[in-house]
């Protein structure tokens, strides 16, 4: 993988600095979350193995959770 | 040399609480050990004395006029530097938050602790943004191991750990996104909770990962572990993610331990992740709970993979949270944090998306590990502490990169918001090494009295630094 063509495409689009002396530790970086993926994708997940979004709760803000 | 300052937290309160001594003398002989040892350790990064000695005077004048006295009367603590303490920028380690505008109020979990008798000493260091495990900081200094200067401490709660460790704080409060109150507890040889995921509220406390921080004490006793978690205790507002559970107290129940307990030592990848010490301290940490010889050995290798979802998610839930720090003062970050922080901005969402479901998987097979055994027992680091500035472990015939796997055996159980006790196994001399205790959600309680358990048979026992030990001064206590 060319992390540092990654690097410099992906940084343009978040309007991220970066500084040419930094790029190995990125590119480091980058690698080692690449391997934690490649770990993630040997796990065989079904279809339904799915993971619930954050729900918002009104009472968990409001008077309500105060009075409990 | 400085008289020994008090060190025991129950002692402390029960000496205060009987008039045998004065919060203000406590504080005094607090204030004094800490200028004396801090210079050498550098645990913290402000010392509230002013503020300790107002407390201390404050609370003998109330006990003076008849008021009964809070479970932790007169026992000094320090707290991380993310937790904001009026009067002060909170700093999280960064030089970037120095500009920031002091805090107006105390983190909700200080005001607990004073409302329960306890006296802020000060401010202590972590790691930057609480993005490390080796308690090294460019702007703050290291924040040295007490039992070896040239160590490690840990991170990112180092100065927390390190000032319990040294008798400068009797209890310390601190943050875990991935390990950071077990690695450090783990180095530093005392004892850490870190509660299930929602239990303490982080209300003013500075977030690094909000999907995955906790907060929690250190101490040097299992009994000083629950008397300060009993106070902290308790539903708050102003933290979206604090479960709406009523407080379940520790310490009454400290000296309830189930006789026929189950454990489970896991093999596999936990075991090749570690050292033969790290794997020996869990074993006798087994067989201290299992006295009847019911250890299993589950296979739960699900966790490296859960490992991986929490560096994914940290990576990215991290550089999100910073964004527009590195946007515009990336220059001013610790360039160890900063180089990691800025590769997580950029990483493919999708990889981020399966990580959730990876740790809802996790969680699954983790839970149901549980109908077979009563806790996870399981080391906290693999390694006791390394030397400062070292940056691989060599692991199993592996050489990896020392700042991401110091902590890859904490890593698994707060992705999925377990609640875990680290206890320190080593005897005097050595350089400690801690073990997880790991249980099904909302068990804090139970697995306060596990650690009670092996700390009276004298498993876990959080020995002081040898350098302490050899000072011709006395403990008051």
């Amino acid at each position: 993988m060319d992390w540092e063509t990654y690097i410099e495409s992906t940084a343009d689009l978040m309007a991220l600095p970066i500084d040419p002396a930094w790029k190995p530790g990125i590119v480091g970086f980058l690698a080692l979350a690449g391997e934690m993926a490649a770990t993630l994708d040997r796990v065989e997940l079904d279809d339904a193995e799915l993971t619930l979004a954050p729900v918002y709760s009104p009472d968990a803000f409001g008077p309500a959770a105060e009075n409990e | 040399m400085s008289e020994m300052p008090w060190v025991d937290a129950s002692g402390i309160a029960e000496a205060v609480a009987e008039g045998r001594t004065s919060a203000s003398d406590v504080v005094e002989s607090t204030l004094a050990w800490i200028q004396t040892k801090n210079p050498e350790i550098n645990a913290f990064t402000e010392v509230t004395e002013a503020r300790a000695r107002a407390e201390a005077a404050a609370l003998d004048a109330a006990i003076a006029r008849g008021m009964k006295p809070g479970p932790l009367a007169g026992v000094p603590f320090a707290v991380k530097n993310l937790f904001d303490v009026a009067g002060l920028p909170t700093l999280a380690g960064s030089r970037i938050n120095q500009d920031r505008a002091p805090a107006t109020r105390d983190a909700v979990l200080i005001e607990r602790m004073r409302a329960a008798g306890a006296i802020l000493v000060g401010a202590v260091g972590m790691g930057e943004y609480a993005y490390d495990f080796t308690g090294e900081n460019a702007h703050e200094g290291d924040v040295r191991n007490p039992h070896d200067l040239a160590r490690m401490s840990g991170g990112s709660s180092s100065g927390s750990a390190a000032a319990t460790a040294a008798w400068m704080a009797p209890l310390s409060l601190g943050s875990d996104t991935n390990g950071s109150l077990r690695v450090p507890a783990s180095l530093c040889g005392v004892f850490s909770l870190k509660p299930t995921y929602g239990r303490l509220p982080r209300t003013g406390t500075f977030s690094f990962v909000d999907s995955l921080d906790h907060l929690g004490p250190f101490a040097r006793s299992a009994a000083d572990l629950a008397l300060a978690y009993d106070a902290l205790q308790g539903w708050d507002a102003g933290d979206h993610a604090c479960a709406k559970r009523k407080a379940d107290p520790a310490y009454p129940t400290l000296d309830q331990t189930p006789e026929a307990l189950r454990i489970g030592l896991p093999g596999g990848w936990f075991a090749d992740s570690c050292t033969e010490a790290a794997l020996a301290a869990a074993e006798r940490v087994a067989k201290g709970l299992a006295a009847d010889g019911q250890i299993s050995r589950p296979n739960l290798d699900e966790a490296e993979a859960g490992r991986a979802a929490a560096y994914l998610i940290t990576n990215s839930e991290g550089a999100a949270f910073h964004l527009e720090r590195l946007r515009t003062r990336a220059a001013d970050f610790d360039p160890d944090t900063r180089d990691r922080f800025l590769a997580g901005a950029v990483l493919p969402a999708a990889w981020v998306s399966r990580a959730q479901r990876v740790r809802a998987w996790w969680l699954k097979s983790a839970l149901a590990a549980f109908r077979s055994v009563d806790a996870l027992i399981v080391p906290a680091t693999p390694v006791s502490a390394p030397l400062r500035g070292q940056k691989h472990l060599d692991l199993a015939g592996r050489r990896v990169p020392l700042r991401p796997s110091l902590g890859l055996l904490a890593q698994p159980f707060s992705c999925i918001g377990l609640p875990v006790v680290t206890v320190p196994v080593f005897e005097p001399g050595e350089m400690p090494i801690g073990v997880q205790i790991v249980l099904p959600p909302w068990q804090e309680a139970r697995a306060l009295a596990l650690a009670q358990k092996l700390g009276r048979e004298g498993v876990a026992v959080a020995h002081p630094p040898s350098n302490l030990v050899e000072t011709d001064a006395h403990a008051v206590a």
